[in-house]
């Protein structure tokens, strides 16, 4: 492999570990639900 | 009791055929034992969304060969739930919770040692009129203990089958599967007389519930004596609040009684006791005398005033012996994988020089083996947890150190934790899920990372061999600043956690109702079995965001590229990397450090001890690399652009101090995020913990060139 | 008297019992109602909390409980 095929495929990579990573954090949880005022942060606990 | 219409109308399951069974108990009861001896190892352990509670669903074979799905609860004492895990048990059974499939069937384990205490919430759940399949665990236990409990008498009290078990050696497990097979599970005729001041009320939020909560009406006579039995009605209803009426009629009720002085909830639990009470004196004769158990007279000792620190201090000296040396083998090897893995792909891989090898051995294998170097310490760090866990010990260390730890507000709970953090903050973090508290656990979490992980020795041991030169370092003084360090770190997180509790996490006094359960043998299979999930996780952690932030940050060192012929230190000083150091150094340079040192501070959110790899690219780079230069005489060389040297002792000991505080550890940083479910906690982690290392290092830097170091 | 000034080893049957506080409650679903016979065990090294023997089992609970919980000395 080239060093400028390597280059391209390298940052292709690191684009996809950082979209990934973002998209991760930012994501809405699947099932937002909670098991009740004690498995969560409260409104409280919350401000 | 009338036939339980709403198993066919409520929330149907999946068209599945495969029976859904949920398994129930207190903690301590032999549960997850039963779990695993049911199902092997055909489990999928998960999480419930939205909490941090573990879900465990496994597949048993009945005696015919046909799967039988079997859900493994949080423990829990009541319905009326005080704990995450306990909501959790509550929300499932009450058919709560749509990503878990609502049980046709309930199998209640109890301990036979401790009948009544157990049949409690046997008793709540008999109101919810599944069929239920009784089984008395540790029947040998207590036959030793001179106790009789006679199965056929609980199980004509009680209505329901009830099979005797001894799950840690799988005696019962057949006849237990057997009956999990029949198609036609008696339902309880256990007839239970809700006392007359509070029938009415039941039955007029029952019905209620049933019309305008739309709940099946024998979950809404299971609910309305929750909503009866727990003050807190908010909680009762957790995710599902109540409609406007039924709540009325609660706060109706509620203010009659008040009125009246019926302290209804305490009735309700009296007369359960009361039932509870005769069932017991009918199933249990108590053979002779009851001299005290083994489990006193161990107790005797291990919670003595003098022995029990003593045993508590040894115990605890055992573990770190074990994760500090016991480990270092593992670790050797696991380091020296690593490298061949990467001279492989250097090498013999056939991949030639290019961006791509270097994202892969400085990047992918560097920074994902940079933090399962820690495996090992984290697989016997678990292992000493679940061992003190399944032996009893663990209540006794929390029983003991509960005084101590409420002087900053915190119960004893908190204790294993924070010693954890002393190896890693991971495990520390994922181990406060046993407190029940929420605000006693974020204040835990928060100040975990406090405690000085192994991930920092390395760090500690190159700034002591550069602050103190020469090759003849008096052993005194090496291990005087180490201690140094961790003194700081433990009286940093007790401090924070004084703070937090008086302010940010105000609540009320923490109590300390524990069960203090008999010793007894580990379950050393189910204690590897619980070690190596712990590890799975870690594993998968290292393997998604670990990687994907190793990659970044290979790209942030890498990019932009230097001209050709460049050395590695001026590529370095140029990237992203470099030019955030070079922006960081404003902020950094009253505390002494230059912009080299501040690569090395961003690096280290990788994981802490890349810092030490860091520096050797920073100043070692022009050599080659079977160059032997020690890295120490390396750094001792550097100076700055005046001239001056740049790693004078004080640095070295400010940098330390800066390294005892600050958050630098994405991993850390994620697994609160994960437990806490949010990016608040995790955040104000960041800014607390590096403000106040900033400051701290200020002062000492700054205090130090004022006496002229 | 109070459960909390129970000496150590003595047995007790509970008298008088709180009615609110989400802590009460938990001890009451414990199995330490009204009529209960309890035996203090022993307390923490370091005096609290304190550990009981109620319907077979060991509890702990701090002191600041055990002061609100009334027992009358058995006999």
């Amino acid at each position: 492999m080239s060093p400028e095929i390597q280059t391209v495929a390298a940052l292709v990579v690191v684009a996809l570990a950082a979209g990934w990573l973002v998209r991760r954090a930012f994501a809405p949880r699947k099932n937002p639900g909670c098991g009740g005022e004690c498995g969560c942060p409260t409104g409280k606990l919350k401000r | 009791m009338a036939l339980p219409a709403h198993i066919s109308s409520g929330v149907s399951a999946a068209p599945s055929r495969t029976p859904v069974y949920a398994l129930v108990g207190n903690p301590n009861c032999g549960k997850s034992t039963l779990f695993n001896a049911l199902t092997g190892l055909k489990q999928k352990v998960g999480n419930y969304p939205g909490v941090t509670v573990e879900k465990k669903i496994g597949t048993a074979y009945s005696q015919h060969g046909q799967p039988i799905t079997v859900i493994d609860l949080p423990g829990a004492y009541s319905l009326a739930a005080r704990s995450p895990d306990e909501a959790v048990t509550r929300d499932v059974l009450l058919g709560r919770r749509a990503d878990t499939p609502q049980p046709d069937r309930i199998l209640c384990i109890v301990d036979a040692t401790n009948l009544e205490r157990n049949l409690y919430l046997v008793h709540q759940i008999l109101d919810l009129g599944r069929p239920v399949i009784l089984v008395l665990n540790m029947m040998d236990v207590a036959a030793a203990a001179g106790l009789d409990v006679r199965a056929g008498r609980l199980e004509r009290e009680l209505g329901i089958p009830v099979i005797p078990c001894e799950a840690v050696n799988g005696k019962g497990l057949i006849e237990l599967k057997l009956a999990m097979s029949r198609a036609d599970l008696p339902l309880s005729r256990h007839a239970w007389d809700i006392p007359a001041p509070i029938a009415p009320a039941v039955a007029e939020l029952q019905a209620s519930l049933t019309a305008n909560d739309r709940k099946p009406p024998l979950i809404a006579r299971a609910e309305a004596l929750l909503l009866l039995t727990d003050q807190d009605s908010v909680r009762v209803a957790g995710s599902t609040p109540l409609s406007a009426r039924t709540t009325e009629i609660l706060q109706g009720w509620q203010k009659r009684w008040e009125g009246e002085g019926t302290d209804w909830a305490g009735t309700l639990v009296n007369s359960r006791y009361d039932v509870i009470g005769r069932i017991a004196a009918e199933a249990v004769t108590r053979a002779g005398h009851t001299g005290p158990t083994a489990s006193d007279k161990i107790d005797a000792v291990a919670t003595h005033p003098i022995w029990g620190w003593m045993i508590l201090g040894a115990v605890m000296t055992l573990l770190f012996l074990s994760i500090f040396t016991l480990a270092e083998y593992p670790m050797g090897f696991i380091e020296d994988g690593i490298a061949s893995l990467s001279d492989w792909v250097k090498k013999d891989s056939g991949l030639p020089d290019g961006d791509l090898r270097d994202l892969i051995t400085d990047g992918a294998i560097a920074g994902v083996g940079g933090v399962i170097v820690f495996l090992p310490q984290i697989l016997i760090l678990f292992f000493f947890i679940g061992l003190l866990e399944s032996t009893g010990y663990m209540a006794r260390a929390a029983f003991i150190m509960d005084r101590l730890m409420s002087r900053v507000g915190l119960n004893g709970k908190s204790f294993i934790p924070l010693l954890s953090s002393y190896a890693c903050a991971i495990p520390g973090i994922m181990a406060t899920r046993t407190i029940e508290d929420q605000k006693d656990r974020l204040v835990t979490i928060l100040v975990a990372p406090l405690m000085s992980c192994s991930a920092r020795l390395p760090v500690y041991l190159l700034m002591i061999a550069a602050l103190v030169p020469g090759d003849r370092v008096p052993v005194a003084t090496k291990v005087g600043v180490m201690i140094l360090m961790y003194a700081l770190g433990t009286f940093g997180a007790f401090g924070f956690a004084w703070l937090f509790k008086r302010t940010l996490l105000k609540g009320a006094p923490p109590v300390m109702i524990m069960e203090l359960p008999p010793y007894r043998l580990p379950g050393l299979k189910d204690v590897a079995l619980h070690m190596l999930e712990r590890a799975w996780i870690f594993l998968r952690r290292a393997g998604t965001v670990i990687l994907g932030i190793s990659i970044v940050l290979w790209f942030l060192a890498a990019y932009p590229k230097a001209p050709e012929g460049a050395t590695p230190q001026q590529q370095l000083a140029q990237s992203f990397a470099g030019r955030a150091g070079h922006a960081l150094e404003p902020a950094i340079a009253p505390l002494g450090f230059d912009w080299q040192i501040g690569i090395g501070l961003i690096s280290s959110f990788a994981a802490r001890e890349v810092f030490v790899s860091t520096m050797g690219v920073v100043f070692n780079a022009e050599s080659k690399d079977d160059d032997t230069t020690p890295l120490r005489q390396a750094l001792l060389a550097t100076k700055w652009p005046d001239g001056r040297p740049l790693f004078t002792p004080l640095v070295c000991f400010t940098l330390m101090i800066f390294y005892v505080f600050a958050m630098q550890c994405v991993s850390t940083v994620a697994i609160v995020r994960r437990e806490t479910n949010s990016w608040r906690w995790p955040l104000f982690q960041i800014a607390y913990q590096t403000g106040t290392a900033w400051i701290l290092s200020f002062i000492v830097y700054q205090a130090g060139r004022a006496l002229g170091f | 008297m109070k459960l909390s000034e129970l000496a150590i080893g003595a047995t007790a049957v509970v008298r008088e019992f709180p009615k609110a506080g989400a802590a009460f409650l938990r001890l009451r679903e414990m199995g330490l109602v009204a009529g209960t016979r309890v035996t203090l065990i022993r307390t923490a090294p370091l005096g609290d909390p304190l550990e009981i023997k109620v319907r077979g089992y060991h509890l702990t609970l701090r002191k600041s409980e055990a002061e609100h919980v009334l027992v009358d000395p058995a006999a």
